[in-house]
């Protein structure tokens, strides 16, 4: 049986359940959670290249005194490079907190977040802004595309934003709009798209500027089924062109398509699977991993024993 | 059954009577239908099987002489072998219950370790159905299919998140679940 | 120049998208900088028409009146005295009382040659010049008698045909052309010219004078030569007195004296009413900035970035309104400033200095109606930028408390007030400026019914009567505008709160009042204010001043409040037509 290779848990991932770090009282089953290890991925820099994005001890909370809420609560995260990472958890225990520290749109209160070997925590707006448009891609639940604007124009956007030439910023939209296969709606406003039809424009934007890492958050959180096969189709690709891709989803189904799950909770990890057949961190590609996928199916259907 | 009988006897021995009583707490209006002598059944038989052992007869003030069952060697192996197993890919839902309450009365395991376990279990079942899905058409009939899986698979581990918030509420208040 | 298209882009589609707000945002500037434009421009425009007729007819720059027998003594004088370019042969002029069509105006009557003078050559606008027999008149005081070219005046009991009008500089225009009175107090009057034997019969026993028109070689040194050749003592026996180019320019002038306060005191309204409606558009886009910045930070715009694609937005407009306000400013000014048919009307350029001081102005005005929520919404971090702007309802409980008695409509009206009260204050301001310019025209009004006056100032007051009437109109029409553009706001902004009110049992009709109740309620002292203001502040530019009568307030007051109610309750009436549920669900903005 394969699900008892399991993977030790202590993979750069850390609840924070112990140590000074520690601001609060124990956690609900923090002490009795010896598969959650707290690791420390500073001892892990040596193995593998640096990853993408990084988070130490990070913590964001809102409020004061008594009424402090820890959305993100002394975490600990690396992405490496080439990973797809869903982050799944009940409304409210962190995760898009946790994608927004990632993505510079929210500072931390506490901890340090490193983007491309960079530590972006303490950067100011103007400097988070160039580093957005150079390092990262949004992909939102409500898409947020300019609405005066036209598909392949909200694909230029940030292209022009980072200096692109006019010229360039259209060919890059072009081919952008052709890998998502949306060529003939270039001329659209997004209020004549449909949901899933935006999201892939949406996708598109988020990719034209070549990121580091492509941060989405409830990706088809607004999509039905058909349009979240659509989208999940195309970070299948991105996955296997070797894209960093960072997706916070409620939805177990999305976080499935993952290499790598982890669940949080009360603004703390409680789990990290790995779905890739533990390729490695810098494991690239889909290709391997999909060679031996019906054994686990065949279990389900009760062919097996 | 066998195998919950036996981690319920773990932590100390007991007779008949009060494990069918801890069994229809854990089970609610599903265990109604238990009655004393499927447990009697099932002990004697584990007692045949060699697993458990009488150990002595209570006689309460009222009522009638009770047979204390304990576990034996055997048993007490074949309990921790059966904790450390996964349930399976088609196990349901009242089998890893019970699973979890017994590891739970017995102390024999974590119910969270075992929760975060089977959640990744079905976390790879859910990304081998997944896959397949994506390479095929949504609207094909193995597509219908794979949506079919993966709805249950999502079903079990949304479960299992209620598990995991009931169970850690517990263990934080410190009683390792006992009797509900 | 990506980055240039970018910003294009962004700013032309979303003029596109809502066109409705450029065009109100264009009318409201363009309104205060016309305006403006024209109050900066009427002095000018006076002394640029004068200028000109005074060219074009080779006005003197100074005219000697004299008394004497023989005026060929001053004619001499003047002729010994430096600095003399030209002058003409002394005309005489005779000052007598002249009827057409059945009315009787004071005019001086010139005897003129035939043949043009070396100065003041009156420019015949239709007709011809003297003959025998046939009188010019002047074009100011002829369309005061209202005679054209064939129509008889009666000048010293003989009808005259009207054989000419033309225009003159060498004296001011109508009433204050008559300068063939001896030594006294002056009375207002018109011009005729006759020939010269005509003049001499015409005038009979009426004392004459005769006046000698001078060029001189320094028009700017008038005074120092008047000092000069007509020195004390040297004037001799006779009654000498002199007029420079300098005082008829004055004079012409004191057509607009009370025009032109009306222009900056209104233009300087508009400007505050501008600043209502844009401050009110900004509101109403404030959700949807709020959000386009949110989106553009997150696709990677720095804080710079959404700043300047806002504000080059509003620039853009403000641009386009300035341009537009100072073309209509530039045409509006020669038929405003042209105080009398008198002068050359002229249609002149804006002085760079105008130019720059308008467009200035309202780049200011603009910039702090609007840069509040720009730099609010390019500040906000990103995330908050995303999210719709929730707004926490912060409990006035002594407020709710004092508002449960009211019945529903008013109860939600004063709260809804309550939860906006930056909007209560523009409402406030933009009424209080209406007020204060119906304040101020009443006051004219009823100043210029108590004071009975000479008809020869009726087109004195006429002309200021236009302008106040043209401004206040202007101010009424920006208020107008505010008040819709205000009530659409709230009934935007409010769409939540009384979309629940409606569910949970309010009438269309409670919500209607309501959003009136939350214009009306500041829009009352406003008023209470803004009249008794545009009182005083009229008395500060008249020497005539009355209180109108207290009914005539009281219905101006009514009727702008009415008026207000009217124009709110439009916005509201068409939101409350939309059912309850989708008032819920809409997108804000």
């Amino acid at each position: 049986m394969r699900h008892d290779d399991t993977r030790p848990d202590d993979d750069g991932v850390g609840s924070g359940g112990s140590g000074p770090a520690r601001r609060r009282g124990a956690p609900p089953g923090a002490g009795t959670e010896p598969a959650v290890r707290r690791g420390d991925p500073r001892t892990r820099s040596g193995r593998a290249a640096d990853p993408v994005l990084r988070a130490v001890g990070l913590s964001r909370t809102y409020g004061r005194g008594e009424s402090t809420v820890w959305a993100v609560d002394a975490l600990d995260l690396d992405v490496p490079a080439g990973q797809t990472l869903a982050v799944t958890g009940p409304s409210g225990c962190g995760k898009s907190t946790l994608l927004q520290l990632f993505g510079g749109l929210d500072r931390p209160t506490d901890g340090e977040v490193w983007l491309g070997g960079r530590r972006i925590d303490h950067l100011g707006e103007q400097a988070l802004a160039r580093l957005r448009r150079r390092a990262v891609g949004f992909v939102f639940q409500a898409f947020h595309l300019m609405d005066e604007l036209t598909a392949a124009e909200n694909v230029e956007l940030p292209a022009l934003l980072a200096g692109a030439s006019p010229r360039a910023a259209r060919r890059r939209a072009a081919d952008l709009l052709d890998r998502v296969g949306l060529t003939d709606r270039a001329r659209h406003l997004p209020a004549k798209l449909s949901g899933g039809q935006r999201q892939r424009v949406a996708i598109a934007r988020a990719l034209v500027n070549e990121p580091l890492v492509v941060l989405a958050d409830e990706p088809t959180g607004n999509l039905d089924s058909a349009a979240t096969h659509e989208v999940l189709r195309l970070f299948d690709e991105l996955r296997a062109g070797g894209q960093t891709l960072v997706m916070v989803t409620h939805d177990e189904r999305v976080a499935a398509t993952a290499d790598r799950v982890v669940s949080m909770r009360d603004g703390m990890l409680a789990d990290d699977t790995r779905l890739d057949d533990g390729v490695g961190s810098g494991g690239s590609g889909g290709g391997p991993r999909r060679s031996g996928a019906s054994s686990e199916l065949g279990a389900l259907l009760g062919w097996e024993g | 059954m066998q195998d919950v009988v036996l981690a319920l006897l773990a932590k100390e021995p007991s007779h008949g009577y009060d494990l069918r009583r801890r069994l229809a707490a854990a089970l609610g209006p599903l265990g109604e239908p238990l009655n004393a002598g499927q447990v009697y059944v099932t002990l004697t038989r584990l007692e045949k099987a060699g697993l458990v052992v009488q150990e002595r007869e209570d006689a309460p003030v009222r009522g009638p002489r009770r047979k204390v069952y304990g576990l034996t060697a055997a048993g007490q192996e074949r309990v921790a072998a059966w904790m450390a197993e996964g349930v399976g890919p088609r196990a349901d839902v009242s089998e890893f219950h019970l699973k979890l309450v017994a590891a739970a009365e017995s102390g024999l395991a974590d119910p969270l370790a075992l929760v975060r376990r089977r959640r990744q279990e079905l976390m790879r079942s859910l990304a081998e159905a997944q896959r397949a899905a994506l390479a095929h058409d949504a609207n094909s009939e193995a597509g219908l299919l794979l949506e079919g899986i993966a709805l249950r698979l999502q079903a079990d581990l949304r479960w299992l998140e209620a598990c995991a918030r009931t169970w850690s509420a517990r263990a934080s208040r410190g009683n390792g679940g006992g009797d509900a | 120049m990506g980055r240039l298209l970018l910003m294009w882009r962004l700013v032309v589609r979303d003029m596109r998208r809502r066109p409705g707000e450029a065009v109100v945002f264009v009318v409201a500037v363009a309104a205060a900088t016309a305006s403006l434009t024209l109050g900066l421009m009427v002095d000018n425009a006076v002394a640029i028409a004068y200028m000109n007729t005074r060219e074009a007819t080779r006005g003197p720059d100074m005219t000697a009146i004299t008394t004497a027998e023989n005026p060929s003594d001053v004619a001499g004088r003047i002729a010994a005295a430096p600095g003399v370019g030209a002058q003409t042969d002394p005309v005489l002029a005779f000052s007598t009382e002249v009827a057409a069509h059945g009315e009787t105006r004071q005019s001086s009557v010139e005897g003129r040659e035939r043949a043009p003078s070396p100065v003041d050559r009156p420019l015949v606008t239709s007709g011809t010049w003297v003959r025998p027999g046939g009188a010019v008149v002047e074009r100011s005081f002829a369309d005061v008698l209202g005679v054209e070219v064939g129509d008889p005046v009666t000048i010293a009991g003989r009808d005259y045909p009207v054989v000419g009008i033309a225009i003159s500089a060498a004296t001011p225009v109508y009433p204050w052309s008559d300068w063939a009175q001896g030594p006294g107090p002056s009375d207002w009057g018109g011009r005729i010219w006759l020939t010269e034997d005509d003049a001499r019969a015409a005038a009979g026993q009426t004392p004459v004078v005769h006046l000698i028109h001078v060029e001189l070689t320094d028009p700017d040194a008038v005074i120092e030569w008047r000092e000069t050749a007509f020195a004390p003592g040297t004037r001799g026996d006779d009654w000498v007195n002199t007029h420079n180019w300098e005082t008829v320019l004055r004079t012409d002038l004191v057509m607009i004296k009370d025009a032109q306060p009306a222009l900056v005191v209104g233009g300087s309204l508009l400007m505050v009413a501008t600043c209502v409606t844009l401050a009110a558009l900004t509101a109403i886009r404030a959700a949807r900035d709020h959000r386009r910045a949110g989106r553009l930070k997150a696709a990677g715009a720095s804080p710079g970035t959404v700043t300047a694609v806002l504000l080059t937005q509003y620039l853009l407009l403000t641009a386009v309104a300035a341009v537009l306000g100072l073309g209509v400013g530039t045409l509006a000014a020669p038929a405003l400033a042209h105080p009398s048919p008198g002068l050359l009307k002229v249609l002149s350029p804006p002085s760079v200095s105008i130019v720059v001081a308008v467009v200035v102005l309202a780049g200011v005005v603009t910039v702090l109606s609007t840069i509040d929520p720009v730099l609010h919404a390019a500040r906000t971090s990103t995330v908050a930028g995303l999210v719709e702007p929730a707004r926490l309802l912060r409990p006035r409980s002594r407020l709710t408390a004092l508002t449960a008695y009211l019945p529903t409509a008013l109860m939600l009206g004063v709260r809804l007030m309550a939860r906006r009260p930056g909007r209560a204050v523009l409402s406030g301001v933009g009424t209080a400026a209406t007020g204060v310019m119906v304040g101020a025209l009443l006051t004219f009004r009823s100043a210029w019914a108590a004071v009975d006056l000479a008809a020869t100032m009726e087109a004195v007051n006429n002309r200021t009567a236009e302008v106040l009437l043209g401004v206040t109109v202007a101010v009424v029409a920006l208020s107008a505008l505010n008040t819709v553009v205000l009530g659409w706001s709230s009934a935007v902004q409010a769409r939540r709160a009384l979309g629940i009110s409606r569910t949970l049992g309010a009438t269309p009709g409670q919500v209607v009042a309501a959003l009136c109740t939350a214009q009306l309620v500041p829009a009352v002292p406003a008023l209470l204010l803004g009249l008794p203001a545009g009182i005083a502040l009229y008395r500060a530019f008249s020497h005539i001043w009355v209180v109108p009568p207290q009914w005539w307030l009281g219905a101006a007051g009514l009727g702008t409040v009415l008026a207000v109610a009217a124009l709110t309750a439009l916005p509201a009436w068409r939101h409350a037509r939309v059912p309850a549920g989708l008032t819920l669900n809409a997108e804000p903005g």
